[in-house]
């Protein structure tokens, strides 16, 4: 599988222009509950808090530009949820853009104060603790072993390639800031860099402690059970209090969060795929429509195009270009027909593709077979529960048969009996 | 929730898998018509609209919601080679529908029947027709091309004879699939563009290397032993069809790699047995379909035992 | 040989015979029981054993006394021993005598394989191929448990499922099997 690094990995990160109107939805991430602290017509500064956390764990959202709210209204985001979204129009002066950053220091600050300057910015973190049920500081000083996630997720996703390259100092930094506020037994630095040799002698001297581990990029190891098995980190049940998993853009907005105590309202996000004529990487805030993060970017080749939310086996398509840049994004892709390969489904020939590339050792085919034949019994005893739905399967499938499809309602179906 | 699928999918599709075959193998009927004339044609293409109209009838009964696939007009082509260059037309049109409807159909109709459906069809016909298919041609050197006369002396003066070897006459013939009187199964007229349709596809990465490999090795190096004349059996009778194409059959072959050698040194090994000391003509698609028998039982032999684990809590 | 003995030989003795004794009929709803090794190695044995015993018998008794008619008799005492230690060995509790159709049943059957193999003479050669058939059906019987297995997951129509598609797959099977016969004395080409 093709990593597509070509595309978009020697490109230092741009930022782009502000949006002069901003969708900024409630829901910034998958299970956010907020409700809304400012009202239609009100005027916002830059990093207001629109929007504050119901529970314990959720996080504010803030206003990305200065400006007034226009209105409130439901949109549609990437893989169905409709939420309410505040339309702010850009006027006013900034607080924060263009002025010299004040950076704060964190080595002699106590811990509390870290945590409120990381609670009050807001910062989604992706690949979040394994026990969702507690928060980060509940985690403080239980955990056994702390993992910067700083691979390739998926083909296109070239984001912590970015990140290490060009901000390699940073990302050391807040590896310390973390190591010093939650105290792990150990800390594991894992990448897939391009030349292994480079990225060691990047990081050993700003890092202490740190176990690095240079892996070969091959789709899924950044798997969360996968990564772990890879890097010797045993799993056992209940391991979610004590294992904590961050990729290096969570690591890059804590740091953010609490040297210049910026709120999270700009992202990185990688934008690739063929369809756009220049892949790279971009700084853009949040509330940014798609289309105008496209057009900024160089804008799109001519001809149809697949456009997604995220990486090509975990994301999700977008309707209508409207959608805005959120907390959670990290790439947007644009591909065209001969990168989706799309084709109408055939019966399965026996090839064995599928039981070549499954990471767990399973059987996809047989799997179909029995699920074709509504047998779900027979599947799990095929070990269907040990599936974790990463999607090879149906990408090499030649006659396109949805096999990862098929396993998710099964699995679901087994839940409900 | 919502399902994440994944959006884009590898390059190799079915159809470009069953398109690749069929046109790498249309050399092979044409250079065949060229040497035996245009009956030919008429055979493999009774044969493939067969097959063809056999699986649109099988889908239709099933109501399949696929869409269909090309692999049966594969299998007719693949039918019509393994057949005399003589046969009635009959022959070809029974053995495909026996091959789809029977085989394919009858055990699952998926597009996975057990046993290779070219084979059976094959054995259906020789089990009931048996004095039309031709014994081995013997190496006489009676019927010899004025091609096979003028290359091979050219060929013994100036480049065997610098390792003191000469190729006896006939060999030339047979590798370019010339001058097979007319009882010649009508793959044996087309040796040359076969073993060009193979590498083409081996370069492809269409067929597992492991087969015709093991294949190979375990028919030759017993061969050698029992003084048997290396160059006549290979290019002679089906065996490289066999050898290349129907052992390599996905629906019928084992999923292992482990596995699939065991299968190919088996299916060499008994295409040796039965080429030297069998009764039948040319039995080496006799060979395959035995390991055909044994491909579900290798395939549970050689099932991983365990399952890594990555589930998280 | 007689065209009865070849009957016999090939058609009803390597059927039948072995399918009670191997379980075939588990796919065919037929016993259950011990382990597959275990009952191949004790029929091996058994048939050794008992092909000896009638050799002898034939050999030994009745050729001298020229009453190779009495050949039947024969088979039906070596039969009983045989039964009755297989039962003992691996069946459920031993009735004292086998059912009388069980019995005679058998008795025609495995006689058949001693009838052909007696005409042969040679002891070794009748023991060779009695050996030969029930390691080369117990062997059948491992690929065909796989076979049927595969085809459990396969979409079979259901007007088909059960002992027509038993039926079917046994015919493929023989299909397969009645190109692979060999002449040893033949010449390489």
């Amino acid at each position: 599988m093709d990593s597509f690094r070509s595309l978009t990995g020697a490109r230092p990160i741009q930022d782009l222009f502000l949006p002069s109107l901003a969708v900024v939805p409630l829901v910034q991430y998958p299970g956010a509950r907020a409700e809304w602290v400012v009202e239609t017509g009100q005027t916002v500064a830059e990093d207001q808090i629109l929007a504050q956390g119901l529970g314990p764990g959720d996080l504010p959202v803030h206003s990305p530009i200065p400006g007034r709210i226009v209105e409130f209204r439901e949109i549609a985001l990437p893989g169905g949820p409709v939420c309410s979204a505040a339309l702010v129009r850009l006027e006013g002066e900034f607080r924060r853009t263009g002025r010299p950053s004040f950076k704060k220091d964190w080595a002699m600050a106590g811990e509390p104060e870290l945590w409120e300057r990381i609670r009050n910015a807001g910062i989604y973190l992706s690949s979040s603790p394994l026990d969702p049920r507690r928060t980060l500081e509940q985690l403080a000083s239980t955990l056994d072993a702390l993992v910067i996630n700083a691979l390739q997720p998926e083909p296109y996703l070239t984001l912590s390639h970015h990140l290490q390259t060009e901000r390699a100092g940073d990302l050391a930094e807040g590896i310390r800031i973390l190591q010093k506020l939650f105290r792990p037994r150990k800390t594991e630095f894992v990448s897939d860099p391009e030349v292994p040799e480079d990225w060691a002698r990047t990081f050993s001297p700003l890092l202490t402690g740190v176990t690095l581990h240079a892996l070969e990029f091959k789709y899924p190891q950044a798997q969360e059970g996968l990564l772990l098995q890879t890097i010797g980190v045993k799993i056992t049940p209940g391991m979610g209090n004590r294992v904590l998993i961050l990729d290096a853009a969570s690591v890059l907005a804590v740091r953010d969060a609490v040297i210049e105590a910026k709120p999270q309202v700009e992202v990185t996000v990688v934008v690739s795929g063929h369809g756009v004529t220049n892949p790279g990487a971009y700084r853009v805030r949040i509330g940014t429509p798609l289309f105008q993060l496209l057009r900024d970017a160089g804008g799109v080749t001519p001809g149809d195009h697949k456009i997604l939310v995220g990486g090509p086996f975990q994301g999700k398509s977008v309707d209508h270009l409207s959608t805005p840049v959120l907390k959670s994004t990290q790439a947007v892709l644009v591909l065209d027909k001969d990168e989706v390969n799309q084709a109408v489904q055939r019966p399965c020939i026996r090839c064995g593709l599928c039981v070549e590339s499954c990471p767990v050792g399973l059987e996809p085919l047989t799997l179909h077979k029995a699920l074709v034949q509504g047998n779900i019994g027979l599947a799990q005893d095929e070990g269907l529960a040990f599936c974790i739905e990463c999607g090879i399967c149906s990408f090499v499938c030649p006659s396109r048969v949805p096999l990862m499809a098929e396993f998710q309602d099964a699995k679901e179906a087994s839940r409900g009996l | 929730m919502g399902f994440r699928l994944p959006q884009t999918f590898d390059r190799v599709t079915t159809l470009r898998f069953h398109l690749s075959f069929l046109l790498a193998l249309s050399p092979v009927v044409i250079l065949s018509a060229v040497n035996h004339g245009w009956p030919i044609l008429v055979t493999v293409a009774l044969s493939m609209a067969s097959a063809w109209a056999c699986d649109e009838l099988l889908r239709r009964v099933r109501r399949s919601p696929e869409a269909p696939d090309w692999g049966a007009l594969l299998w007719g082509l693949l039918l019509a080679l393994m057949l005399p260059a003589q046969a009635p037309f009959y022959f070809p049109v029974i053995g495909s529908a026996f091959a789809i409807l029977v085989v394919k159909g009858v055990f699952g109709g998926g597009g996975t029947p057990w046993i290779n459906p070219v084979l059976a069809g094959w054995a259906f016909l020789q089990a009931g027709w048996p004095s039309a298919f031709p014994a081995m041609e013997p190496l006489t050197g009676d019927h010899r091309t004025a091609f096979d006369l003028q290359a091979t002396d050219w060929l013994n003066a100036n480049v065997f004879s610098w390792v003191s070897v000469q190729l006896p006459g006939g060999y030339l013939d047979l590798f370019v699939g010339l001058g097979h009187p007319g009882t010649a199964l009508i793959v044996e007229s087309g040796t040359l563009a076969l073993l060009a349709a193979t590498v083409y596809l081996l370069a492809k990465g269409y067929f597992p290397w492991e087969v015709p490999t093991f294949f190979f090795l375990t028919f030759c190096i017993p061969l050698v032993f029992a003084g048997g004349n290396l160059l006549h059996q290979v290019f002679s009778g089906a065996l490289l069809l066999n050898l290349f194409f129907l052992a390599s059959d996905p629906s019928s072959r084992p999923l292992s790699r482990g596995g699939l050698i065991l299968f190919a040194s088996g299916a060499g090994l008994f295409s040796f047995l039965v080429r030297t000391w069998g009764v039948s003509s040319d039995g080496v698609g006799y060979a395959v379909l035995l390991m055909n028998l044994f491909v579900p039982w290798i395939d549970r032999r050689f099932r991983r035992k365990s399952l890594n684990d990555f589930r998280l809590a | 040989m007689n065209f009865v003995d070849i009957v016999f030989a090939s058609f009803l003795a390597n059927n039948l015979l072995f399918f009670h004794y191997f379980g075939l009929g588990e796919f065919l709803g037929g016993p259950g029981g011990a382990s597959l090794g275990k009952r191949i190695g004790v029929l091996s044995a058994l048939l050794l054993v008992s092909t000896l015993m009638f050799w002898s018998g034939d050999h030994f008794v009745l050729g001298p006394f020229h009453l190779e008619g009495l050949r039947t008799l024969l088979v039906f005492l070596v039969l009983a021993v045989v039964i009755l230690t297989y039962s003992a060995l691996l069946g459920p509790k031993p009735r004292t005598w086998p059912p009388a159709r069980d019995f005679l049943v058998h008795s025609f059957l495995v006689g058949g394989v001693f009838l052909v193999g007696s005409s042969n003479g040679e002891v070794l050669a009748v023991l060779v191929s009695a050996l030969a058939v029930v390691l080369g059906y117990g062997g059948a019987l491992v690929i065909l448990a796989a076979v049927f297995g595969r085809l459990s997951r396969e979409r079979i129509p259901a007007f088909l499922q059960g002992l027509p598609l038993q039926l079917m797959t046994l015919g493929l099977v023989w299909l397969v099997l009645q190109g692979l016969g060999f002449a040893f004395s033949g010449k390489l080409s």
